[in-house]
């Protein structure tokens, strides 16, 4: 790999004389997504790591909190990409166990206007308060009359959270001694609270400086005073003895996130579910594999393994890998009394006339329900998704859940997968470690350096540093081998290619088996002759992470084992290289910023090994 | 306003709801729209109540998605029920000759249009049909749809104009009214003695009774004795399009 690279370098410099590069950037330099409101309206927060959020918010009548043209910005990016067209709630389903009630609090109430709790300053204690308008219009013999007035009622809160992340370069007997890269992480939430006959509401969105997004319905007020007169299966007795049995029920939390990653026309669903397979060295393989939800669906996990995420197919990161969001749900309910809310996630195609997850209230829509509209549009092909999330708890009510009831939350989050090429929070000196870093990590350098294996000499062009003799299957066997030995007809391994390796000193016609290290991957398995001598041919295989490994050979019976030092590589070496997401215009261009970029590193690490000699 | 007679209770307490809860309806007294205090916690101030002035011309206009000023959701109001689609003899809820106006939102629809667009959603109690108007206000013009069997959210002078009608019915508000007696004394006689929610009601396969209110529109509501508990009114709902109360169960 060394020779390549330094071949590279040279033909790189030669390259960069009178060089016309011609960059066509897709993604990465797209128009910043609109943001249409001002002042108060506007919420900008630019986090500690460079991480920033920008929205539209109102307190809608019925929906509530509204969140519009919900974009972020990664550090290090120039402009902010858009995330959420809007989300907000669409429905609260509110079904009562002793099957007398059902009520539907967003559509027959709202959260909004009259329902818009007035907060105090006590509620939102490191947060600022903002304004919401409320009106009353009256009619009354034929002379219309409004009134308006504001109310406190949006509390916007930093947050914070400790232990993002943590990772300690440590030595055996010391603590100290190696950097430690710890860090609490930022965060922002929105909240508001309407009150809903007995219950009072927090709706809460947070933001947060990984990328994340979480929403939060908080319940608390009273339990209904109408609804005591449950039984044992039903209900729960509060207060003294068994008299009074309030009615267990349902907050059915319907949300909804309509879908606009990155700007893109095209987006898509996908579902993944992982189920255990053949058997491995130590235990059986499982494997996870995607389905896309190609039209409008109701969607209920198979197991608790299933989890979706939404993809910009044509948004990739400077991995190459395809922008997305994806669900977590830390728990959601699922009433299974109501077709409406059996599915945990419902996608439809964007249509501006389906507001509301049940009871539409927009006259444009016949279709009144997500049922209804995934039935008329199951035909169509799944490329504008909004998602009707459905956060649902089943509330078995406590002594403790008397007035004032204790709050109870119910939540779960959309997550970044792959909309960075590295967490959004990546230290400097962690910066470098992206994929398998295939060498030694410099975290004293900021940005990090990954430093390779020390080349081969080249004496035509390297007269100064003179390498470490090269790598020998050095260290001893960590299995007690007496003497078990392996050698290898190449050390450069490709993967799904075969290659040859021999060895000795194994326990006579015991089974050998041959993993590459440091995570354990299988190769295959050989048996030892009748002197405990091994000889012959296996593949490996095409998953083996690329970069230096260490192949060890393992004797069933004997437990000897023996190591050589392998460096793997892709079947083709251009496979590897990593996408800089930019489309490049020529391929013999391409190669000359490959070329460049790998010529550049390279001449930094001279540089710094020039230093320290 | 009501207040808790145990005030030694409030320094107890991180803060205060005065009242024991919240009152959340706006209340007509003869006539007169009289918001009371929506939440008596300490520490919030609420700006005045101010009467929204009419306008008929179009004022200067927010961003797209920012919330309605007072001129903007008077002049969306002005182009949403002067709109010549509209059925010639709507009627409000007091049967008078005008639409009733349930909300007025901006809307969330096609978030990244450069038009401000409002929706304002009327009622009309001739035809017991829904109106959605989108108005544009950018280009004074007004997009409608409209539909039976869909029941917005009762505004609060729908709610107010319920709660007459229901204590009006002797019989029916025979109950609520002594049990309002027992627990605060003195004759329960206006909306503004409780704390009130109005919820709109549909009839689903779990209630018996009140099927005239898949088409009428019916209002189900909540009373609360500020300092108190809650009243008993889980047996009736108001049936707004025929002023009369329809016991459910």
């Amino acid at each position: 790999m060394q020779k390549i690279i330094r071949t590279v370098a040279l033909a790189a410099a030669a390259l960069t004389v009178g060089s016309a590069l011609a960059l066509v950037p897709t993604s990465a330099a797209t128009a910043a997504p609109p943001v249409s409101c001002s002042g108060e309206a506007l919420v900008e927060k630019t986090f500690d790591n460079g991480t920033a959020w920008q929205m539209c918010w109102r307190v809608d009548s019925k929906k509530g909190l509204t969140l519009e043209q919900v974009n972020v910005k990664a550090p290090g990016e120039d402009s902010y990409r858009r995330v959420l067209e809007s989300a907000y709630l669409s429905q609260l389903h509110v079904p009562y166990d002793t099957g007398k009630n059902v009520w539907n609090d967003i559509t027959s109430y709202g959260f909004g206007n009259q329902y818009l709790q007035k907060l105090s300053s006590a509620e939102c204690t490191t947060g600022a308060l903002k304004d919401v308008a409320q009106s009353w219009t009256s009619t009354r013999e034929g002379v219309t009359t409004t009134r308006m007035r504001t109310i406190p009622a949006l509390c916007v809160t930093d947050t914070s959270r400790d232990l993002a992340y943590r990772s300690h370069e440590q030595s055996w007997g010391s603590i100290d001694d190696k950097p430690l890269f710890a860090s609490s992480g930022q965060g922002f939430s929105l909240q508001i609270v309407s009150k809903v006959d007995w219950y009072e509401y927090a709706t809460k969105v947070e933001f947060t400086d990984e990328g994340a997004i979480t929403f939060d319905l908080g319940a608390t007020g009273d339990v209904s005073y109408e609804d005591m007169d449950a039984d044992s299966t039903t209900g729960w007795p509060i207060g003294e003895g068994q008299t009074a049995y309030a009615a267990s029920h349902w907050h059915n939390a319907i949300w909804r996130l309509d879908f606009g990653l990155d700007g893109q026309g095209n987006q898509a669903v996908e579902q993944y579910d992982s189920g255990l397979g053949e058997q491995g060295t130590r235990v059986k393989l499982m494997h996870t594999s995607p389905k896309t939800i190609s039209n409008p669906a109701n969607l209920a996990p198979v197991n608790d393994l299933t989890w979706w995420r939404v993809v910009a197919p044509d948004s990739l990161n400077a991995d190459g890998h395809a922008r997305s969001y994806e669900f977590v749900f830390p728990g959601s309910q699922l009433y299974q009394g109501d077709p409406v809310t059996q599915p945990l996630l419902t996608f439809t195609n964007y249509n501006a006339c389906q507001e509301y997850a049940t009871s539409n209230l927009n006259p444009a829509c016949a279709d009144r329900n997500v049922i209804q509209y995934v039935a008329s549009s199951a035909d169509q092909a799944l490329t504008d998704p909004v998602a009707w999330v459905n956060s649902g708890f089943h509330h078995v009510v406590r002594d403790e859940d008397q007035s004032p009831m204790q709050t109870h939350w119910q939540s779960f989050s959309i997550m970044p997968r792959d909309w960075t090429s590295q967490s959004m929070s990546t230290p400097d000196g962690r910066s470098c470690i992206n994929g398998d870093p295939g060498g030694e990590i410099h975290t004293d350098e900021s940005p990090c350096e990954v430093v390779g294996p020390e080349p081969e000499p080249e004496p035509s062009t390297e007269p100064t540093v003179e390498p470490s003799p090269s790598a020998e299957p050095s260290s001893p066997p960590a299995g007690g081998g007496e003497g078990a030995t392996l050698a290898l007809g190449s050390t450069k391994l490709i993967r799904g290619e075969s290659f040859t390796l021999s060895g000795g000193g194994f326990a006579a016609g015991e089974d050998v088996a041959v993993t590459l290290h440091s995570d354990p991957i299988s190769v295959g398995t050989l048996k030892a002759d009748g002197v405990g001598e091994l000889s012959g041919t296996l593949t490996l295989p095409a998953t083996a992470p690329l970069g230096a490994h260490t192949l060890r050979a393992v004797g069933s019976d004997s437990g000897r084992s023996a190591e050589a030092a392998v460096t793997v590589s892709g079947a083709s070496g251009a496979g590897a290289l990593a996408n800089t997401g930019g489309t490049i215009v020529g391929g013999s261009i391409l190669g000359g910023i490959l070329l460049l970029v790998v010529g550049a590193l390279l001449l930094v690490k001279r540089r710094r090994a020039a230093v320290h000699a | 306003m009501h207040f808790s007679p145990n005030s030694t209770k409030r320094k107890a307490l991180p803060y205060v709801v005065v009242g024991g809860g919240v009152v959340a309806a706006a209340a007509i007294v003869g006539g007169f729209l009289a918001i009371p205090a929506v939440s008596g916690s300490t520490g919030a101030v609420a700006s005045t109540t101010e009467e929204v002035a009419v306008v008929t011309e179009r004022p200067a206009l927010g961003a797209a998605r920012d919330p309605l000023s007072q001129d903007e959701l008077s002049y969306a109001l002005h182009l949403a029920t002067t709109d010549p689609a509209l059925p010639e003899n709507i009627t409000s809820v007091d049967g008078s000759e005008a639409p009733q106006v349930l909300s007025v939102d901006v809307t969330t629809r096609d978030v990244d249009a450069s038009d401000r667009f409002v929706d304002v959603v009327l009622y009309d109690y001739t035809s017991n049909r829904t109106f959605m108007q989108a108005v544009n206000l950018t280009a004074a013009t007004v997009s409608g749809s409209s539909r039976e069997g869909v029941q917005p959210p009762p505004s609060a002078d729908e709610v107010d104009y319920a709660f007459r009608v229901f204590l009006a019915d002797a019989t029916a508000s025979a109950g609520v009214r002594a049990e309002y007696t027992s627990v605060a004394g003195g004759e329960l006689s206006s909306i503004d003695q409780l704390g009130v929610s109005g919820g709109a009601f549909s009839p689903d396969a779990s209630t018996v009774g009140g099927d005239v209110c898949q088409v009428d529109r019916c209002v189900e509501m909540q009373f609360r004795v500020p300092g108190g508990g809650y009243l008993d009114t889980s047996s009736f709902v108001v049936d707004l399009s025929n002023r009369t109360v329809i016991g459910i169960q």
